[in-house]
């Protein structure tokens, strides 16, 4: 029966997804809606977040870019912190079966135990649908929603696109300064940057 | 076979000046120079040479939707200097949404060397460099290598080594050049696009454009190419993080083989 539900609302996703328009989510327009699954089951629809901030990270666990990120705790370090700030922090893994980064359910929620991460949600998005919605190329990629819906980031974590740890340390966090701004009610300064990091592996991709 | 086709590699290696390749993961890297010496007040060429494995590919200095270039730290003796790398013109990889510049295979990067006036003949000199890429196929891996060369310092101005003279000769022809006199390059800029225009005086029906700027056009988006009676058309999307108007168009422009070009095209705008 639940399995059932799943699929049905797998299909519905699908339907849904593919009424995407033909450009990439664009900073100062409405952020696409969507309906994603996460690592415990639980679906996550982006309208149901209206009134808050919502942190989309685009992830891949063996990526050297996504790893410096999270062997050095940075970025378990900013879920924490935004998370606790009332921010929805919903990571987004969309890593076709077979290709680097892609994970089970349960694999992910291994991975979330053992490196001490603490994101609102694991999104699994195997098909890459989400992945296209948004056009997110790299692991990682940012992208932040602001309390009316609409995007108001997206690009790279920060202003070092190496995959150094080293490089964290001085680096500009894109994230934090525009999470901060748009909770101070400002405009935010870096509002569309240059994302690095691994090719997102799509289906198909290289 | 395999194993052949490494060894007649590392013989071939072992014929250019320097010839010590460091085995990395899925690739070589070596440190090779033109001339077998060096000479007070004189330059070099030296190059940095990839030896990837089928399919792995590295990138170049603008790598396009992800990746990242080769990263040099020199290590040279007191007065020595090292320019910036010559990139060599890069080639396509991946596919849509992702689409990325780099190359394939075999890949020397060149830059020169200038040796200190005051450098004393009759001795040696070792010029040693600490090297990271990122190598890719499918997944990501990051590279390092330590690649060292010592050569002996001489008077008089530093000549081609035998060994060496094919290697480069072959990959300064990937070197772009800059456009020859009377040709010219201008773009406009249109809502979506820009419409980037060479022309030659001839001609061209095949061109590629690889922008140096990151953030000027969106790697991934089908290109328009027109033969033009005098020149080539190329309508290139805009990038999405395209976000201040634009001056002018930096890049490379490949015609075929052999035939890359650096080009800066002022960008107009017009509706």
């Amino acid at each position: 029966m639940r399995k059932s539900l799943v699929s049905t609302i797998a299909l519905l996703s699908a339907i849904l997804f593919s009424l995407a328009p033909a450009h990439a989510a664009r900073v100062g327009e409405k952020a696409p809606d969507f309906t994603a699954t996460d690592s415990n089951g639980k679906v996550h629809k982006l309208s149901d977040y209206a009134g808050k901030l919502v942190v989309l990270e685009w992830h891949n666990n063996g990526c050297p870019y996504t790893r410096k990120h999270y062997e050095s705790g940075n970025m378990e370090k900013l879920q924490r912190e935004w998370t606790q700030r009332g921010v929805i922090w919903l990571i987004v893994i969309s890593s076709s079966p077979g290709k680097q980064g892609y994970v089970t359910a349960e694999q992910e929620n291994e991975y979330l135990r053992k490196m001490n991460a603490v994101p609102t949600a694991a999104l699994l998005d195997p098909a890459g649908q989400l992945g296209r919605l948004y056009g997110a190329k790299t692991t990682p990629q940012m992208f932040i929603v602001d309390r009316s819906g609409t995007l108001i980031y997206n690009g790279a974590i920060d202003d070092r696109p190496t995959n150094d740890a080293a490089d964290i340390p001085g680096a500009r966090n894109y994230v934090s300064l525009a999470l901060e701004e748009a909770m101070a009610g400002k405009p935010v300064s870096d509002a569309t940057t240059r994302p690095y990091g691994c090719s997102v592996k799509y289906p198909g991709s290289y | 076979m395999f194993r052949y086709l490494v060894l007649l590699a590392i013989l071939t290696f072992s014929q250019s000046v320097g010839a010590s390749p460091v085995a990395a993961q899925h690739g070589k890297i070596d440190l090779v120079a033109e001339q077998g010496s060096l000479a007070p007040g004189h330059s070099i060429r030296l190059g940095l040479l990839f030896d990837l494995e089928p399919g792995w590919h590295i990138y170049w200095e603008n790598p396009g939707d992800s990746g990242e270039p080769p990263r040099v730290e020199w290590k040279l003796p007191a007065g020595f200097r090292a320019e910036e790398i010559e990139w060599p013109s890069p080639v396509r990889l991946g596919k849509p949404p992702v689409v990325n510049y780099g190359y394939e295979g075999r890949a020397l990067l060149i830059l020169r060397v200038r040796a200190p006036a005051n450098l004393r003949a009759g001795g040696e000199a070792t010029l040693a460099a600490h090297v990271k890429w990122l190598i890719c196929r499918e997944i990501c891996i990051p590279e390092q290598a330590e690649v060292s060369l010592t050569l002996p310092v001489r008077r008089g101005a530093p000549k081609a080594a035998a060994g060496s003279q094919t290697l480069f000769a072959e990959a300064s022809k990937l070197l772009p050049k800059p456009l020859p006199p009377g040709w010219k390059a201008e773009a406009r800029s249109t809502k979506e696009s820009f419409v980037l225009t060479l022309r030659t005086g001839a001609r061209v029906a095949e061109a590629t454009f690889f922008p140096l700027e990151a953030d000027q056009i969106e790697n991934a988006s089908p290109r328009k190419t027109e033969a033009l009676a005098h020149g080539v058309r190329l309508t290139l999307a805009k990038s999405e993080q395209l976000l201040k108007p634009v001056a002018s168009l930096r890049g490379v422009i490949v015609l075929g083989p052999g035939r890359a070009y650096r080009i800066v095209a002022p960008v107009r705008s017009r509706k």
